[in-house]
């Protein structure tokens, strides 16, 4: 079997509204029995400065294996990383500490990026006395994070334990905006959330990224949050990017079936009892690397062709608006499109 | 534990209370009725009460909780007085549950086919050799592919999806009246979880069995269920077709619940709808209505105590002000 390499796409030299490129990165992780998990299996993406690009995806689709390749907090096993115009994976020692002040991430659960046994002030100063600033001013600069994500008063003196789930979100929050970063990498981080407090973390995003011009990349498997924060989506499934795009073409006219399933497996409170998309069976193992589409092991437009050869992330003709950056990764988008328009097909169990 | 002829209902509970070590009920004067072939849903946020009632009407809460009903009735048998030995002739034979979390209802160290099997033996229901037989049918049932070959597997062999179609197996295995899923769907991918909601809707219309479903997730509640209660600080709130209670909403907090959600038709990147401050233990001690201190709408009348009151056919809320109030869901504010 023959497995066609992804094709490293050199975006244009000095594209002045790129933050971050990731061009073909590639994550393998050593699996038992001497087999091989392909978590990452050739993205690429661009993060332009001052946008939301969503990441959505459902468990094991590698969401977060991108985020901390993203971050350089694992390396991957190949691929290109470009930050502001330089080759951050060339990045060592110094350099690399000062790289990290312009790319800091909200975890699912706050209580992973705050130790219980600091108090709160010490928690948000830490990455700044870690890039460089002096205590002094880093004490300076935590209590105005704090301040600027609505922290409780006195929250600084206090410990994490004495907050409730969404204080705490925001005190991880102040901790990621403490170092006056360029991209903050959010991932899922209302998902462990009542909703009337998810409600109060994605308004506290929005005007942070609004105040402070802070590009976000946004992971999360619930679309409708993807959808409120994101200006660009991508999909992904099993390591890959299947398609990408402005938000609202991705969501509303999407050309991949798989985000058509995915969408019209969202279960929405104002729309009542609807026909929906329902794929058989699981996800493939990611150690088996797929020859050609990784989703047509569950794809019901799926052909011979889809099984062989692995479509490209390209501009389809099927999009909405040609030219508008809406790429897809399938041999049939316009069949798929059709799908979530009628909502029926002949895999449906209804 | 009384048992009384054919049951009209899976679960008829009246004036439920639910209290830990003598402090304030967690849950206080809740009606609940499940007929048979009925997925009624509760919703509510975290300390609602909501998975207090799915415990209580299994009898699974701890000794420390006291139940205080005017009536708890479970398929056709009476449980206000039970003791232990009669909750556990109920459980898993009349009324059985399924959790958020499929491993914490598996055994991880025995094959899938013999659990789902052991619930008909313990029962008394089956003889081994039957057991089994009926445990591959149950698999069949919960649309496992393969159901001989997985028999044989364990738990960690299966994917989340494929565990909590087991679960659901090991609870329908003694074709309960009442099944009790808290959360069941909120451990898997959503694509997962509309092939889990689909099989539960079409168990419920082929066996019969009346369905409590506890959520969080409005979307799944809509999605899936024939009414809906909701629940606020240990109350009911509002009842009815969640069409209706989510489409138009007669209680302030469900109001507020539905527009704090973005969905589909919400603006993108504009503000979604708070609900300003949180839910104190004082709420739950006063007389009066529950929400009023985070209620947009609250004035001095609604410190008076709130009946839960029809408000259209088949739609009841727990606010004196519904009719006069235009409530909105949508979160264009």
């Amino acid at each position: 079997m023959t497995i066609t390499e992804p094709t490293i796409v050199h975006p244009e030299p000095g594209a002045p509204d790129a933050l971050m490129t990731l061009n073909g990165i590639r994550q393998e992780f050593p699996a038992a029995g001497g087999r091989t998990v392909h978590a990452l299996d050739g993205v690429t993406l661009e993060v332009k400065r001052g946008e939301t690009l969503g990441i959505v995806g459902e468990s094991g689709c590698g969401k977060s294996t991108l985020a901390r390749a993203a971050l350089l907090l694992r390396r991957p096993t190949s691929g290109e990383i470009t930050f502001d115009g330089d080759d951050a994976l060339a990045l060592r020692g110094t350099r690399l500490r000062s790289h990290r002040r312009r790319a800091q991430m909200v975890f699912q659960d706050p209580n992973d990026s705050l130790d219980p046994r600091y108090k709160v002030l010490r928690s948000v100063m830490e990455p700044l006395l870690a890039s460089g600033v002096g205590r002094k001013e880093a004490k300076e600069r935590a209590l105005e994070a704090l301040d600027a994500v609505g922290a409780p008063d006195g929250a600084a003196g206090r410990y994490p334990h004495e907050f409730s789930g969404g204080q705490r979100q925001r005190i991880a929050i102040a901790r990621a905006i403490a170092t006056e970063p360029e991209l903050v990498i959010l991932d899922e981080p209302t998902s462990a959330l009542d909703v009337s407090i998810q409600a109060q973390i994605l308004n506290l995003l929005l005007e942070l990224q609004e105040s402070k011009k802070l590009t976000y990349m946004f992971i999360s498997h619930n679309l409708a949050v993807i959808r409120h924060l994101s200006h660009r989506v991508a999909v992904m499934y099993l390591g890959r990017v299947v398609e990408v795009g402005p938000a609202d073409s991705v969501l509303a006219d999407p050309l991949h079936p798989y985000t058509a399933a995915l969408l019209s497996a969202v279960p929405e409170p104002d729309a009542g009892k609807r026909e929906r998309i329902i794929l058989q069976g699981d996800l493939p193992s990611p150690t088996r690397r797929q020859a050609g589409c990784a989703f047509a092991s569950r794809c019901w437009l799926a052909t011979e062709k889809c099984r062989t050869e692995a479509p490209p992330l390209v501009a389809s003709d099927a999009a909405t608006v040609p030219g508008g950056g809406h790429l897809v990764a399938c041999h049939r988008p316009a069949e798929a499109q059709e799908a979530l328009r009628t909502g029926l097909h002949p895999a449906s169990s209804k | 534990m009384t048992a009384t002829m054919a049951p009209t209902a899976a679960l008829a509970v009246e004036d439920l209370s639910i209290s830990y070590g003598g402090g304030t009920p967690v849950v206080s004067g809740v009606d609940l009725r499940v007929a048979p072939g009925e997925i009624l849903g509760v919703i509510g946020e975290s300390g609602c009460g909501k998975s207090s009632i799915g415990f209580a009407v299994l009898g699974l809460l701890p000794s420390s909780a006291r139940v205080d009903a005017e009536r708890l009735e479970v398929g056709s048998h009476g449980m206000l007085e039970a003791d232990e030995r009669d909750w556990n002739q109920v459980r898993g034979r009349v009324a059985s549950m399924v959790f958020q979390e499929p491993m914490s209802a598996l055994n991880p160290c025995m094959r899938v086919g013999a659990q789902i099997a052991e619930v008909l033996l313990v029962h008394g229901l089956a003889d081994k050799k039957a057991a089994h037989a009926r445990a591959l049918e149950l698999l069949e049932l919960v649309q496992v592919p393969e159901p001989a070959l997985r028999a044989k597997q364990f738990p960690h062999q299966l994917s989340g999806g494929m565990r909590q179609r087991i679960v659901i197996a090991m609870a329908m295995a003694a074709d309960p009246t009442l099944l009790v899923a808290d959360e069941p769907t909120t451990a898997l991918d959503v694509t997962v979880q509309a092939q889990i909601l689909d099989l539960l809707d079409q168990m419920r219309r082929t066996t019969g069995t009346g369905v409590l479903l506890i959520s969080h997730d409005l979307g799944v509640i809509a999605q899936t269920c024939d009414r809906v209660v909701v629940m606020y600080a240990g109350e009911i709130v509002e009842e009815g077709e969640p069409a209706e209670v989510l489409a138009h909403p007669s209680h302030p907090y469900t109001a507020a619940l539905v527009a704090s959600i973005p969905t589909t038709t919400t603006d993108p990147r504009r503000d979604l709808p708070m609900i300003a401050g949180g839910v104190r233990d004082s709420d739950r001690e006063t007389a009066g209505c529950r929400f009023a201190a985070r209620c947009d709408f609250a004035t001095v009348d609604c410190a008076t105590p709130q009946a839960l009151r029809e408000v259209a056919p088949d739609h009841t809320a727990r606010c004196w002000r519904s009719e006069e109030l235009t409530l909105t869901t949508e979160s264009t504010a």
